[in-house]
């Protein structure tokens, strides 16, 4: 063996500086040594004894044993030994490095409460952003090999109308006869399922839930491979007649929280939408439908569309009208096939449907559009996760917050490598010593790493509750929509992740200063130690390389945090064109609770009384459209006078109002006149335009009088009798699109309306007022949606606010985490030039010139930091342009303000240790060594 | 009555006590714990020796005993065994057990030939 360090050394000593430990040869070579002392000394007794030397030896063999059996038992049992007793040992190693750590934090709490806190504060926002990024762009859908199914998308120019909104683009929506071709042929799908979602109220005794409900198609629940909870699920039989089976699958969710999981709801009757269904299963658990954020109810055949086609506008004749695109689908590829082989097979079917039978019925394409609708094809896209919007919407926030939070903890490891690098050398001495005596490097390592999981682990354990503090306000801040599709508990993905976090931290950041702590030569170290100053320099070097790193990243963030900020103030100040401080708005949907037209009209009527009556209100109005919920309505219009050519974009936005619409919202009324009560059914058709409209068909000043048509009117028959100012529609950052307003009253068909309520004083202090206002005139018509106009138009901003908002508090974060770092390396500088600012206030130098001594070091650190920061976050903006409103990434305002903001901490973390160097007393700092 | 490998495991229990005793008088190396356990037995317990130091290393395995080099009485260099404390509760245990045992084995055999 290599030398006598290990052996004369006592175990207790061992174990308590980590030696070496032995390893299996030795103890093999050890055994050896015993059995030929054992002989020996056997050999010498029985030759005191009286036997010659040779046959006490032999004698001393047989009592021994049979030599080689004896010696592989004994070099085996030793082995054994030796392997248990290193077991043991690294126990008890870890346990003494354990106490270690945890003495070494009671001592001094001040840093490792620090630690602790920096690293729980990236953990937990990292550990919450994960958990939204999972749930929203990751899992896929439960139900067997989700990488299987496939959307179908069928991309090209196309005449008619479509209703799409969350379930997927517009692309995404085929006919209902398209859909039931392909459903038919040999597409080469292992199933092929149709659905949308539909807005619905189910009834179940007497408690009346507004919701959703799923439209879905027979091969709906084959192509997804669901078993039931209870009962049976939607069938190809149950789809095969329209305005056939009357029949329900209940949600799961749904079942637990209104029917108690009651099992012997099968068979039992539920009204949707006024019709009666009959429940014949149960969606299995967990499964929330196939569009994230918009779990249905209940899912119907989508053979019951004629029950329940009142509810959808633009469903007359659905199911032979080719030009109503509404349905979406997806199918499974089976397996051994794939997606291209099936993409051939499906086309074989849809290229001679489009060809032969669509193609002829197409009005309005130009040349080049109807060329490129007769060369369109379906195409198949991965779908494991179901058709949703949502995660188109919120993918690229949370991509971008997640790399954000991923910089916090990064500033917060730099940090605690900050602060064991300075613990390390402080405790280099103890190290040398250890590594003098024998100790494995490998071992020392180990104990040092020890500490930094121990504070590891501590942050991790505190993080779980930042985690769970964030994700509350992320719950606050999400649209409405993707708030609904996440679960804001802590779950197991989340507590892994977090613990796989903590790991991963705590060997980065212990790794490095560990290395570093053990790499110095004894003899540097110990001289070091004795003179302080070489190990000192290398330490520092380190240091200020790691403050360097945390302000580069520091100002990324604040560039990026000042970046959005300004976008959402931005759209905070956008000009809506609507006065909306003072409304409130609720949707009510008679039809659902089976209102006819009729009845429709004398609810409004009664509705508008009550809500004029309520003291405080000075105005009510409605809309077939609510503003700012993202959707909207949009036509081709022609005006009279105006000559339309096939390709010319002549599309508009539509809304159908009530009587006193721009004065309640407070929208300019140009020229002409408001809708009143007397537009009403029976009377000539009325429209009211707004500036853009006038200014994209050319209108000017005479605008009034001209007769427009839209949706599809063959003749222009509605009269244009005012023109109002531009007011913003669907969303906040959307651009002003031309308007045409018809008087809703006017409307055949009257069923789902929006209300507008202004009121003198707060909108917030009469919502109740107003839902009693509905029960009142109602009680079986739930109010839906009730909230303040104010409210509404955060909830269009939501995503804004949360990037802004998240973005803001993590550069916050990141940067008071840097100027901890920058105070403690600053600190330690000071402490470790202490005897060098003495020598140089003994030979004159005053307090100024000592400060600026630690200030130039400040600057040149802040500077490298900065420039490099600005760098990244030029490079970063680029990505983050689509998600900027109103400024590009380049806004040098914003660089400005950051670079301001970090000199201004950078200053601040600086000014007590160029304090306390200042007021180092000359005499004592020469004394001290 | 020679102890070979077959009776071991009747043994080890006992073997184990034994070691633990005569190491209770102070650190021995290997030959010593043999010489010692032959000669107070008056030669009725002759422990192959080579069974001995799997039984020391298993002991030591256990934390009952624990090792360290030194110099033997000529001047080589043996490895000396030592109790430790958990060894000592060991042997305090198993020796009030083994009495026990002892006696009864004893009380039922003179009770079978009186």
């Amino acid at each position: 063996m290599s030398s006598a360090t290990g052996e004369n050394i006592r175990p207790g000593i061992r174990r308590l500086f980590h030696l070496a430990l032995h390893r299996g040869d030795r103890a093999r070579a050890e055994v050896d040594e015993e059995i030929r002392l054992h002989l020996a000394l056997r050999t010498a007794q029985l030759t005191r004894e009286g036997l010659s030397p040779e046959a006490a030896r032999t004698e001393a063999e047989r009592r021994f044993g049979p030599p080689d059996e004896a010696r592989g038992r004994l070099h085996t049992s030793a082995e054994r030994r030796e392997e248990r007793m290193l077991h043991r040992e690294l126990l008890d190693a870890v346990r003494s490095d354990l106490r270690v750590a945890l003495r070494g934090l009671r001592r001094a709490p001040g840093p490792g409460v620090t630690a602790v806190l920096s690293l729980a504060l990236g953990i937990g926002a990292n550990a919450a952003i994960f958990s939204l990024f999972n749930q929203l762009l990751v899992r896929p859908l439960p139900v067997p090999h989700p990488e299987q199914l496939v959307k179908l998308v069928a991309p090209g120019p196309r005449s008619g109308g479509s209703a799409c909104g969350d379930i997927g683009e517009c692309e995404e929506a085929l006919s209902y006869p398209m859909f039931r071709d392909l459903e038919r042929a040999n597409n080469g799908l292992a199933a092929v399922a149709g659905h949308t979602l539909v807005e619905a109220s189910v009834t179940y005794g007497d408690r009346t839930l507004p919701g959703r409900a799923a439209i879905v198609s027979g091969g709906y629940f084959r192509a997804l491979e669901l078993q039931p909870a209870l009962g049976r699920l939607i069938q190809p039989s149950d789809d095969e007649t329209l305005g056939g089976s009357a029949i329900a699958v209940l949600d799961y969710d749904y079942w637990q929280s209104q029917l108690g999981g009651d099992p012997g709801v099968l068979n039992r009757t539920i009204v949707v939408d006024g019709q009666p269904v009959t429940v014949v299963g149960v969606a299995p658990r967990g499964f929330d439908g196939t569009t994230l954020g918009r779990q249905p109810m209940v899912y119907l055949p989508l053979s019951m569309v004629p029950q329940i086609a009142h509810t959808m506008d633009g469903m007359v004749n659905f199911d032979t009208n080719r030009r109503f695109y509404w349905l979406y689908a997806f199918g499974r590829i089976p397996s051994g096939s794939d997606i291209g082989r099936a993409q051939t097979a499906i086309n074989a079917v849809y290229r001679p449907i489009i060809t032969d039978v669509e193609a002829p019925i197409q009005e309005g394409l130009t040349d080049r559009e109807m060329t490129e609708f007769r060369a369109a094809k379906l195409e198949l896209a991965p779908a494991s996760r179901g058709q949703s919007t949502l995660e188109s919407q919120v993918k690229r926030p949370l991509v971008l917050l997640f790399a954000v939070a991923g910089v916090v903890l990064l500033i917060a490891c730099a940090n605690i490598a900050s602060l064991l690098l300075v613990r390390g050398a402080s405790r280099g001495m103890e190290v040398a010593v250890r590594l003098s005596l024998g100790a494995g490097r490998r071992r020392v390592i180990l104990q040092l790493l020890t500490e930094s999981l121990v504070l590891a682990v501590l942050g991790g354990v505190v993080g779980l509750l930042v985690a769970q503090g964030t994700l509350k306000l992320a719950a606050s801040i999400l649209p409405t929509s993707a708030a609904s599709a996440v679960n804001f508990g802590l779950q197991w993905p989340v507590v892994l992740f977090a613990i796989g976090l903590t790991i991963a931290t705590g060997l980065v950041f212990g790794l490095f200063p560990a290395f570093h702590s053990t790499r110095a030569s004894l003899v540097t170290t110990i001289r070091a130690n004795a003179g302080q100053i070489a190990g000192a320099r290398s330490t520092l070097r380190s240091h200020a390389t790691l403050v360097v790193g945390q302000i580069a990243l520091s100002t990324v963030l604040l560039v990026a945090a000042g970046l959005f900020l300004k976008s959402l103030r931005n759209v905070a100040r956008e000009d809506l064109g609507i006065a909306v401080e003072h409304v409130a708005t609720f949707t009510i949907a008679p039809d659902r609770n089976g209102y006819t037209s009729d009845r429709t009209r004398e609810l409004y009527r009664r509705l508008d009384a009550e809500l004029a009556a309520i003291p405080g209100v000075t105005g009510v109005t409605t809309a077939r459209v609510a503003l700012f919920t993202g959707g909207g309505w949009s036509t081709g219009a022609r005006v009279e006078g105006v000559k339309y050519e096939p390709g010319m974009d002549n599309g508009a936005m539509i809304n159908l109002i009530g009587p006193d619409y721009f004065r309640t919202l407070g929208i300019p009324l140009m020229s002409g006149r408001e809708f009143t009560t007397s537009d009403r059914e029976g009377t000539s058709r009325v429209a009211i335009v707004n500036a853009t409209f006038v200014k994209k068909f050319g209108l000017g000043g005479d605008a009034i009088g001209r007769r427009v048509a839209i949706w599809g009117d063959k003749e222009p028959k509605i009269q244009i009798v005012g023109v109002v100012g531009d007011a913003k529609y669907q969303s906040v950052k959307g651009r002003l699109r031309a308007v045409v307003y018809t008087a809703h009253l006017q409307d055949e068909k009257l069923g789902t309306v929006t209300y507008y309520v202004r009121t003198s004083g707060d909108p917030a202090a009469v919502l109740r007022q107003m839902s009693a206002a509905v029960t009142r005139v109602d009680p079986d018509v739930p109010i839906q949606e009730l909230k303040t106009m104010p409210q509404q138009i955060r909830e269009n901003v939501a995503v804004d606010r949360m990037i802004g908002t998240l973005s803001a508090a993590f550069a916050v974060l990141a940067t008071l985490l840097a100027a901890v770092g920058l105070y403690g390396v600053l600190g330690y500088s000071v402490a470790q030039r202490t005897r060098e600012i003495g020598v140089r206030m003994a030979l004159g130098a005053d307090q100024w010139k000592v400060r600026a001594l630690v200030l130039r070091q400040v600057a040149w650190m802040t500077l490298a930091g900065g420039v490099l920061g600005i760098a990244a976050a030029l490079a970063f903006g680029r990505t983050a342009r689509s998600l900027l409103f109103g400024l590009d990434e380049h806004d040098p305002v914003t660089v400005v303000v950051a670079v301001i903001v970090l000199a201004a901490v950078a200053l601040a973390a600086a000014y007590l240790p160029a304090r306390r160097a200042s007021s180092i007393d000359p005499m004592q700092a020469l004394r001290a060594d | 009555m020679a102890i070979g490998p077959e009776d071991l495991d009747l043994v080890q229990g006992t073997l184990d006590v034994l070691i633990l005793k005569t190491l209770s008088w102070g650190p021995r190396h290997g030959y010593a714990v043999a010489r010692w356990l032959h000669d107070t037995s008056d030669d009725v317990l002759r422990v192959e020796e080579g069974a001995l130091y799997p039984a020391l290393h298993r002991l030591e395995r256990r934390g009952w005993i624990e090792s360290e080099w030194g110099l033997s009485e000529n001047n080589r260099r043996a490895k000396y065994y030592q109790l430790t404390r958990q060894g000592r509760q060991q042997l305090r245990a198993k020796s009030s057990s083994w009495a026990r045992y002892a006696g009864a084995v004893s009380k039922v055999l003179s009770a079978a030939t009186a």
